[in-house]
């Protein structure tokens, strides 16, 4: 079996839970120009509430769409309660991610008190070994790649068919102008903020599945990477999230099977300040001629 | 032992996962930490992380120091003295274990002895204690204490390394050839390396695969499309539960369901991990394909009996969970070593009991073997020397303070009762690492 | 509604008093602009010019005076409201949505129009921009300067609007560029019947399609009157000459 072929078809599926937890999180950025360090937390918060209800006996992908969709109205919540609130006072870039970091401890802790510190899974059964080739898969693993393909396709034509999506991607590159358009900006954003919940909840339980086992701290270490493959792609952009998602899935696949397993979680680290050094914007970061935070 | 290994995978995980352990640990603490609030009293330190992602181990660390000063108060206290704990938070990170230790040693009243100190911290923090001349008895698995002599250092347990040749002995034994080493990349798991490969040498077989894997990764896809090539009938596996039960399902998932063999040590031999793996694997599994190597510890003894007595006495939670664990079983011996050096020296001071410490567990001539504190307190009076025989068996430190007692395989029961499968003596340990 | 049937607009300030910080920027600044006309406020740099336009368009806190649109106080009214009251506005840099390809910034310029509405417009707003036609798939940050600002023009009469607000329209074209644009576009909006207001650094050709005129200097008018005196009064290069700029065009003699 040819190991290069098989490591891709591994990175094609972390790649694909990646690119989804990425793309809400490139998303916040995108509209509030928020570094939301909490998402960690709430992609923790999404993996618990999911736990909860497939302890119920609840069918996994319901549980998922339950919990994303309850993670998206505490994502608007947490928007309208902090955020907004922060940047109507013109906080910094940087008071901005301490404010976030905070509520993401605090909320780490409330999970923690609630579910306990203890390893948890929602023990499903793999789905069998699928075989493509040279590429080995779980069945668990080839169905969440299908649904984070079906997600960004579904949020490629949102974001570029319709007016909501439209609207979306002016309010992140010009809200003033957008404003001044008649487009009631800070609905779009409280959108936006919903669907990056949602977006969250999808990836952190799907995460959750294919990883099997998890504890609380499963947000915060996924956070990285998700923050990783933002950067990589372009921070703000979700195509560039998508793209990113992908080449650290890829990158840490094929050196975890080609160069020491050790580092594999470095690879993903070594490309974020490779970015930044050459090329701060990201790949997909060329659009643009100015930085959307200017302005 | 790599006491110092759980969850060190985790610093990746940002501060944030840091602070919430610390709280999770203190949350779920019930150590009756009151005992160490009386005045006119001497106190043990116990060093070990009390904070961060590593709190939890603390916590099972101070529960034999809160065991044993029960046990003496109960006898009359040490020459006449109520005894207590005193926590000192190593962190499980050297950095901030240096200032802390050296903070806790000159702010605590009365420290007359050490216990704990984790692999992740003894390099620097053993230092710090010896020049403060209070004897420690830690069950930290650093090799570097092999031949590195600290007068107040006692070592109770066996290192990693004889850790790891114990794990490929147990292997060995079984009658496996194609044997696969996975160890997670931090200094507890690594620690193993040498010895299991210096074993397998000795058997004269090679490992088909020998992976390091970091720890909690969201996947090990890669790794274990590796490893299945190569048809192992046994994995050699030391981790952590989260970074083991992930490696495993996506072993199962990958492999059409079927999972090789494990032997991994008693480290993760808890309740949660337990659950994990069957959850993820099976109960069947882990009945019937797990094994845990471990210090050997005699549950059917009377010293072990009244060890238990101790640690429920001290309400320590699951006590029968963690008093059937190795390096706690030790820490408790560590301490009823040092309390009775104590009483044999006459004096509760580090450098006047430190040369004591010997004279109580080497075995010689008319030595009384005593197997509790109060029993080595009563032969003592009676004007006896003594040698003490604790819950971990003989103590017979080297010239290096270390002492290499038995190893003993584990296994676990459907239902999560773990049993003794056998059992690798210091011989065979010592043959397998020339 | 055709523009033969529109009210014709008015748009007024009265004393506007507005600021970002402590000291106002702008002190005790009226104007009046109606459907036809062209208004143009010059001045040299750091006037206030940029914040008077934001303030009569509540970008820019307005803290005394009012600002009143065809009868209707629209002071410190959100921004996103006066695109539904006939307001457009093409902010000075910024002025497309980079990101945007070229037809997705029209179609965001007629946010507030149905679809049916919406894709009529773009097929006039083409009409008068037929060179958009070849650059509808582009993306905007890519245009160059002169292809920008029509696009920003373009966009900015979507929802056909009545009041434009323009903040220097020619900031960094050429002499023949901002030549073509005052007077090939920014006139003939005023031909339709929209009171344009236009905020420019380049006096000269800017007062040349100025129906009426204001000198701005550190946030009062220096100057006001029709863009015919203002061109013929000396005071207003001098005051370019003394603010340290020269004009950007040499004066015609």
């Amino acid at each position: 079996m040819n190991l290069l072929i098989a490591a891709v078809g591994f990175g094609i599926a972390s790649g694909a839970v990646i690119a989804l937890g990425s793309l809400g999180f490139t998303l916040q950025f995108g509209l509030s120009n928020v570094l939301n360090i909490a998402y960690g937390a709430f992609l923790t918060l999404a993996v618990f509430i999911g736990l909860l209800l497939v302890n119920a006996n609840v069918n996994p992908w319901i549980a998922m769409i339950v919990a994303a969709l309850v993670t998206g109205l505490l994502s608007v919540a947490y928007y309208q309660a902090l955020i907004r609130g922060l940047l109507r006072r013109g906080a910094s870039l940087g008071s901005l991610v301490i404010a976030t970091f905070g509520v993401g401890i605090a909320l780490e802790y409330i999970i923690v008190s609630i579910f306990g510190p203890e390893v948890q899974s929602y023990g499903l059964q793999g789905g069998g070994t699928v075989n493509i080739g040279d590429i080995t898969l779980s069945g668990l693993q080839v169905a969440v790649v299908v649904l984070a393909c079906a997600i960004m396709l579904g949020l490629h034509l949102l974001l570029t068919r319709t007016t909501l999506g439209r609207a979306m991607r002016a309010t992140s590159v010009n809200r003033t102008l957008a404003r001044s358009c008649g487009i009631h900006t800070e609905r779009v954003t409280q959108i936006t903020w919903f669907l990056s919940g949602v977006l969250a909840g999808i990836a952190a339980v799907a995460l959750a599945m294919v990883t099997a086992s998890f504890d609380f701290t499963l947000g915060s270490t996924f956070l990285i990477t998700v923050i990783a493959a933002a950067v990589v792609g372009g921070i703000g952009q979700p195509y560039g999230a998508m793209l990113g998602g992908l080449i650290i899935g890829l990158t840490t696949e094929i050196s975890a099977a080609f160069l020491s397993p050790a580092y594999r979680d470095v690879i993903a680290f070594a490309l974020l300040v490779a970015m930044l050094l050459l090329r701060p914007s990201g790949i997909l970061g060329i659009q643009s001629r100015r930085h959307n935070v200017a302005g | 032992m790599g006491l110092g290994r759980i969850g060190s995978g985790r610093v990746l995980g940002g501060v944030a996962a840091l602070v919430m352990l610390a709280v999770a640990g203190c949350g779920s603490s019930t150590t009756p930490s009151t005992s160490s609030q009386s005045s006119a009293k001497i106190n043990f330190a116990v060093v070990a992380p009390m904070t961060g992602s590593m709190a939890m181990l603390g916590h099972f660390i101070s529960d034999p120091c809160f065991a044993a000063v029960g046990a003496f108060n109960k006898a009359g206290g040490v020459l006449g003295h109520k005894a207590g704990c005193v926590l000192i938070d190593d962190t499980g990170d050297p950095a901030d274990a240096v200032p802390n230790v050296t903070k806790g040693l000159s702010t605590s009243s009365n420290l007359v002895g050490v216990i704990g100190i984790d692999s992740n911290v003894a390099a620097t923090v053993v230092p710090i204690i010896n020049s403060a001349k209070l004897p420690m008895v830690s069950s930290n698995g650093l090799s570097f204490f092999l031949n590195h002599y600290y007068p107040y250092f006692w070592r109770m347990t066996p290192p990693d390394i004889a850790e790891g040749a114990a794990t490929a002995i147990w292997a060995h034994k079984k009658g496996y050839t194609k044997i696969a080493i996975v160890l997670q990349n931090d200094v507890g798991d690594t620690g193993n390396l040498p010895g299991i490969l210096s074993a397998m040498k000795n058997e004269g077989v090679k490992p088909v695969a020998n992976l390091q894997i970091p720890g909690d990764s969201s996947s090990y896809d890669s790794i274990v499309n590796s490893v299945r090539q190569t048809n192992p009938q046994i994995i050699l596996l030391s981790a952590d539960t989260q970074t083991m039960a992930t490696f495993l399902s996506n072993y199962k998932q990958l492999n059409n369901g079927n999972v090789p063999e494990v032997i991994t040590t008693t480290q993760v031999m808890s309740p949660d991990f337990f659950n994990a793996i069957t959850k993820d694997l099976g109960a069947q599994y882990l009945a019937s394909k797990v094994n845990f190597i471990g210090a050997y510890l005699n549950q059917q003894t009377p010293q072990y009996v009244a060890y238990l007595d101790a640690m429920n006495a001290a309400k320590v939670q699951n006590a029968s969970t963690v008093a059937a664990t190795g390096p706690i079983g030790s820490l408790y011996d560590g301490m009823n070593v040092e309390a009775l050096a104590m009483v044999a020296a006459g004096s509760t001071k580090g450098s006047v009991y430190d040369s004591y410490i010997p004279k109580v567990t080497t075995a010689r001539p008319g030595a009384v073997v005593v197997h509790t504190f109060a029993q080595g307190v009563k032969e003592l009076k009676a004007g006896h020397q003594i040698q003490y025989v604790g819950v971990v068996g003989p103590v017979a430190f080297d010239k290096y303070h270390n002492s290499n007692g038995w190893y003993a395989a584990f296994g676990v029961s459907a239902s999560q009762q773990t049993s003794q499968l056998g059992s690798i003596g210091p011989t065979e340990l010592s043959a397998a690492l020339k | 509604m055709s523009s033969a049937e529109r009210p014709t607009v008015h748009l007024a300030a009265e004393h506007v008093v507005a600021g970002y910080g402590e000291a106002p920027v702008i002190k005790d600044v009226s104007l009046e602009v109606s459907g036809g006309q062209v208004y143009t406020i010059v001045g040299p740099n750091g006037a206030g010019k940029s914040t008077l336009l934001k303030a009569l368009l509540g970008i820019v806190r307005v803290r005394e005076g009012r600002v009143v649109l065809n009868g209707q106080e629209i002071t410190n009214r959100p921004l996103e409201h006066l695109a539904h009251l006939g307001v457009g506005y093409v902010p000075q840099s910024d002025d497309v949505f980079d990101t945007l390809r070229v037809h997705e910034n029209l179609e965001m310029g007629g946010y507030i129009l149905d679809a049916k509405r919406r894709a009529e417009r773009i097929e006039v707003v083409l009409e008068i921009f037929p060179a958009l036609k070849s650059m509808l798939q582009r993306y905007a940050g890519t245009l160059s300067g002169g292809e920008r600002k029509m696009v920003a023009v373009a966009r900015v009469l979507m929802p056909d609007p009545t009041a434009l607000f323009l903040d220097e329209p020619t900031a960094g074209l050429s002499p023949e560029l901002t030549r073509r644009v005052l007077e090939e576009q920014v006139r003939v909006l005023a031909d339709l019947g929209k009171a344009v207001l236009i905020v420019e650094q380049k006096a000269e050709a800017a007062l040349k399609i100025a129906d009426h005129a204001m000198v701005l200097v550190t946030g009062t008018v220096a100057l006001e009157g029709s863009g015919q005196e203002m061109r013929e009064n000396p005071e207003v290069t001098e005051i370019f000459l003394g603010g340290g700029r020269a004009p950007a065009a040499p004066a015609p003699s």
